[in-house]
């Protein structure tokens, strides 16, 4: 039997770890470029994702999950990768009901710096919405794109994307009549 | 689908996206980092309402979390660690059954990885323990891939060679062990573990049995593309666990069993990171999400202390970031902890943690 023995580790550059900590003097310059690149385009789909008020906290969860993700320096395209990040973070925002509390308490008080004028028909209308319907919705609407970019943003089929927008119109029968 | 279809659908998605806010600033500007050289100044007036929130945080928000049976979930806290490869040291066995000796040389390589174990507070009103993140390697064949660190990092926990260092504590009793470890499928986020049924025994006593899980989905979601776990004994679900048989049926993450810890605790080993600065991470729930660290000499004594403000407080979990001039460290230092009572201003729920100078801890081995 081999005797154990745990030689020590005395390089901190080797510590991979590092990078998932708070991002911080590790966080690349090129991760703050990609990050500049989509989180405008990012925080609208977030917000029709989950809301104005909790957008930009999902936006800033979803980037630092993705670039914290061992994948990320493999990652070909960021911006697709990040959409689909959102779109993860928003479905867990989304069960949470702490995080529901915390919408309807700063929905009362709005306490974003700049804060454009809350549509509250168009928030009651979507909320017949599963999220992931609302991100077909987003990407075919708002983003203007095919199916099959929407799918791959959505880390879904074509075929999954027409499915969401199909139900989603049947949710939003009332509203479209 | 009509054309009025079709053009209403796309006034929802103008009108969602009519409603969006500025972009939040890249993250690294919204970290929480702490204001050096400030006092622990509280304002009168909120001595009063932070007296009433400590009674709301101690004692309210957890008992209504178990009694609606809810996990209480919070935002995704992606300070954790990861495996990886470091050093290779080989090791060598000589046999010599017969004159002519035999050298068989078996590659191994440590790997880095992140222990939790725990510490009992000072002064604490809940007597929840804390996490603590320490960092150790374990030393497997060469070609080990991230569960099997993970596995092995677990199966220290139970590993009755385990020399548990005398500032903390380990809830996993001996004996407990993860026999296999993969990834669920259909999700690239969530491990399944499965335990020995020593598991099935807990650690003896409800907040025990809290901590041992806690220890063990800690260190279980060190990886950082994973976020969640489940327990499954002889390939079972686990619906009756520990002393009051707590159902484990569903995946658990960090946040599942948080509000048994103490209001301070350390998620991620106190290391130096690139710039040589001391950092020290965790999450906490304190009043206005306000608290202090210190850095003690080796006899105990007070030789820096900052004030930091952590993401959320006041209830609610948030993440604290402290990054500490190294100057302030020598051979034998601490890192401690805390916060201060609003009501009588006394440091609460502290947490001491030794600095192992940057090294790695060395738990099989005592030293």
């Amino acid at each position: 039997m081999q005797p154990r023995r745990f030689p020590r580790i005395c390089v901190t550059q080797d510590r991979p770890w590092l990078r998932y900590r708070g991002m911080l003097s590790v966080m690349s310059t090129r991760d703050e470029e990609i990050y500049r690149s989509c989180a405008g385009e990012l925080t609208r789909y977030a917000t029709g994702l989950v809301g104005p008020f909790d957008a930009p906290d999902v936006v800033t969860d979803a980037f630092l999950k993705a670039s914290g993700s061992s994948r990320w320096d493999q990652v070909d395209n960021h911006r697709a990768y990040l959409y689909r990040t959102v779109l993860t973070v928003a479905m867990d925002h989304h069960r949470s009901s702490r995080a529901r509390r915390a919408r309807e308490q700063r929905a009362a008080v709005p306490a974003v710096a700049h804060q454009p004028e809350i549509d509250y028909e168009i928030l009651d209308v979507v909320e017949r919405l599963s999220v992931k319907q609302r991100a077909a919705v987003m990407l075919t609407y708002w983003s203007d794109l095919p199916a099959d970019e929407v799918g791959r943003l959505m880390g879904v089929s074509e075929g999954t994307v027409k499915r969401h927008l199909d139900r989603a119109r049947k949710r939003l029968k009332e509203w479209l009549s | 689908m009509s054309s009025n279809d079709e053009r209403k659908m796309r006034e929802l998605a103008e009108r969602l996206a009519a409603m969006s806010p500025d972009a939040p600033p890249f993250p690294e500007e919204t970290t929480v980092t702490s204001p050096s050289k400030q006092t622990s100044t509280l304002r009168p007036l909120t001595v009063f309402a932070g007296a009433a929130l400590i009674v709301l945080l101690g004692l309210g928000i957890p008992l209504i979390i178990m009694n609606s049976g809810e996990a209480p979930v919070g935002t995704d806290t992606t300070t954790t660690t990861i495996a990886g490869t470091s050093t290779t040291a080989p090791e060598t066995t000589t046999t010599s059954e017969t004159p002519d000796t035999t050298v068989t040389t078996t590659p191994t390589t440590s790997y880095g990885s992140v222990l939790y174990l725990t510490q009992d507070p000072e002064n604490s009103f809940l007597g929840n323990p804390a996490i603590i993140a320490l960092e150790t390697v374990v030393a497997l064949e060469d070609g080990a891939d991230d569960l099997d660190v993970l596995r092995a990092t677990i199966n220290m926990l139970g590993d009755p060679d385990l020399v548990v260092p005398e500032a903390f504590s380990n809830s996993v009793p001996e004996g407990v062990e993860a026999l296999v470890i993969r990834r669920a499928d259909g999700t690239d986020n969530a491990l399944i573990i499965e335990m020995n049924e020593a598991f099935l025994d807990g650690a003896g006593g409800l907040l025990a049995d809290f901590t041992m899980l806690n220890q063990l989905i800690y260190t279980a979601t060190q990886l950082p593309d994973i976020e969640e776990v489940q327990f499954i004994v002889n390939n079972e679900q686990v619906t009756q666990f520990g002393s009051e048989g707590l159902d484990l049926s569903a995946s658990v993450n960090r946040e599942t069993f948080q509000n048994e810890l103490n209001i301070i605790y350390l998620t991620s080993p106190i290391l130096p990171n690139a710039d040589g600065n001391i950092v020290v991470e965790g999450n906490s729930n304190t009043y206005e999400a306000t608290m202090h660290a210190r850095v003690l000499d080796p006899e105990g004594n007070i030789v820096h202390e900052e004030l930091g403000t952590a993401t959320s407080g006041s209830g609610e979990w948030g993440e604290y970031l402290f990054v500490l001039d190294p100057d302030h460290f020598e051979d034998g230092s601490s890192v401690q902890l805390l916060w201060y009572s609003p009501e009588d201003g006394s440091a609460s729920n502290v947490i001491t943690i030794p600095y192992n100078g940057g090294q790695p801890w060395d738990f099989l081995s005592g030293s």
